[in-house]
């Protein structure tokens, strides 16, 4: 089991897309909390998969960090980057699971197959059915040929984006280009990619 | 969907608008339930682009539903304003200590007003009121009669009222009550 580290919490330079989403659960809009769980939910699942081996204890704290948190939400000020803060909750939400889960009588708690916890992160558990399993191998399969159709600059720029975190400024310089081709090479690559992953996802 | 939107989706996925592009396409995206399910869709993506989770993951439902069954508390919405007290409490609340006052200083009257105690139970006419006893010997405390004590001015104050008050109740009206002020002298003197 991995030690969660600090730049888990380090959500890039997008803290004012956060701010604003919840600017507006604060105000009452309960769907823009719903765009914050879409945007946090896969990196929370990984970072409470370190902890809790289980996939079906890992989506309960993950769910059960959101509610958490969209619940803290209006004493939330802003002085910490949101990720952060949901990252705190969301590590409290594990221990929390975890002591109650000792305190189970050992019927319970017996995991005869077994949670398996990858360093990269969570993976199917015991719990999951083959058709996940097919799911899976789909996806992974489906994102590779994707990925490999797309036109080299496209992969380039989405690449340096998605899996470097560079900004659009720094892949303009790497890529020795303008902003504004990086920009439209972004968002061709994730249109190209939405459209043939859509019936997986 | 115009692609414009989708442009400035992508562009607020990865966190390069500015603070005005920003609440426009948080508009759009909240308008719009396409957008919306594309901006899941992209982080789904972004998730495993990035090694997140091997399968699709979602609690949005639950979390939805959970959400809409507790919101959140409307005490922790609204700000922390410290209540208003309407002044006839303070009112009342200064009428009331005066008055506790007024009695423990009333309540001492009895104490002062020991000697005359007597006279009192013996019907005795106003005058005993006004008349001051003798304290320097506490054996003849029972048998000092208003005549053997130096009459004193006492012009009864709206305390001294009160301790007549007192004195006139059934508690100090009785002969044997004069041993329970045997050890006190008047004006203060013993």
């Amino acid at each position: 089991m991995n030690k969660p580290t600090v730049s888990d919490a380090l959500p890039g330079d997008d803290s004012a897309v956060d701010m604003a989403l919840v600017r507006r659960v604060q105000r009452g809009d309960t769907r823009a909390f719903d765009l914050l769980v879409s945007k946090y939910q896969l990196r929370l699942a990984k970072l409470v998969g370190r902890m809790v081996s289980d996939r079906a204890e890992v989506q309960d704290v993950v769910q059960e960090a959101f509610i958490k948190a969209y619940r803290a939400l209006p004493n939330f000020r802003g002085e910490s980057a949101f990720y952060t803060w949901l990252y705190r909750i969301a590590i409290n939400a594990s221990k929390n699971h975890l002591v109650a889960r000792s305190r189970r009588p050992p019927a319970d708690d017996v995991d005869i197959t077994g949670g398996e916890v990858e360093e990269a992160g969570i993976v199917l558990s015991d719990i999951a059915t083959p058709e996940a399993y097919l799911v899976k191998d789909q996806l992974k399969a489906a994102l590779a040929r994707a990925l490999n159709e797309l036109p080299e600059d496209l992969r380039t720029a989405l690449t340096l984006c998605e899996l470097e975190g560079l900004s659009y400024d720094e892949i303009a310089r790497v890529l020795d280009c303008p902003i504004g081709t990086v920009r439209s090479r972004i968002f061709r690559a994730r249109r190209t990619l939405d459209v043939k992953l859509k019936p997986f996802v | 969907m115009g692609v414009l939107k989708r442009a400035a989706l992508s562009e607020l996925i990865d966190g390069e608008l500015d603070p005005r592009g920003i609440e426009a396409a948080i508009d759009a995206l909240l308008e719009d339930d396409d957008l919306a399910s594309e901006w899941f869709r992209a982080h789904q993506l972004r998730g495993l682009l990035r090694d997140d989770v091997d399968v699709p993951f979602d609690v949005r439902a639950a979390v939805r539903d959970e959400v809409a069954r507790c919101p959140p508390s409307v005490s922790v919405l609204k700000p922390r304003v410290r209540p208003v007290v309407p002044w006839p409490r303070y009112v009342w609340g200064g009428a009331l200590a005066a008055t506790v006052a007024l009695l423990v200083v009333a309540g001492l009257q009895p104490w002062k007003a020991a000697p005359q105690l007597p006279a009192v139970a013996q019907q005795s006419p106003p005058q005993v009121a006004t008349v001051a006893v003798s304290s320097t010997a506490r054996e003849d405390a029972g048998a000092q009669t208003p005549s053997a004590a130096s009459p004193v001015s006492m012009a009864p104050s709206p305390i001294d009222r009160f301790g007549e008050i007192y004195s006139s109740n059934e508690l100090f009206a009785g002969q044997g009550n004069e041993a329970l002020f045997q050890n006190v002298g008047v004006d203060g003197r013993r």
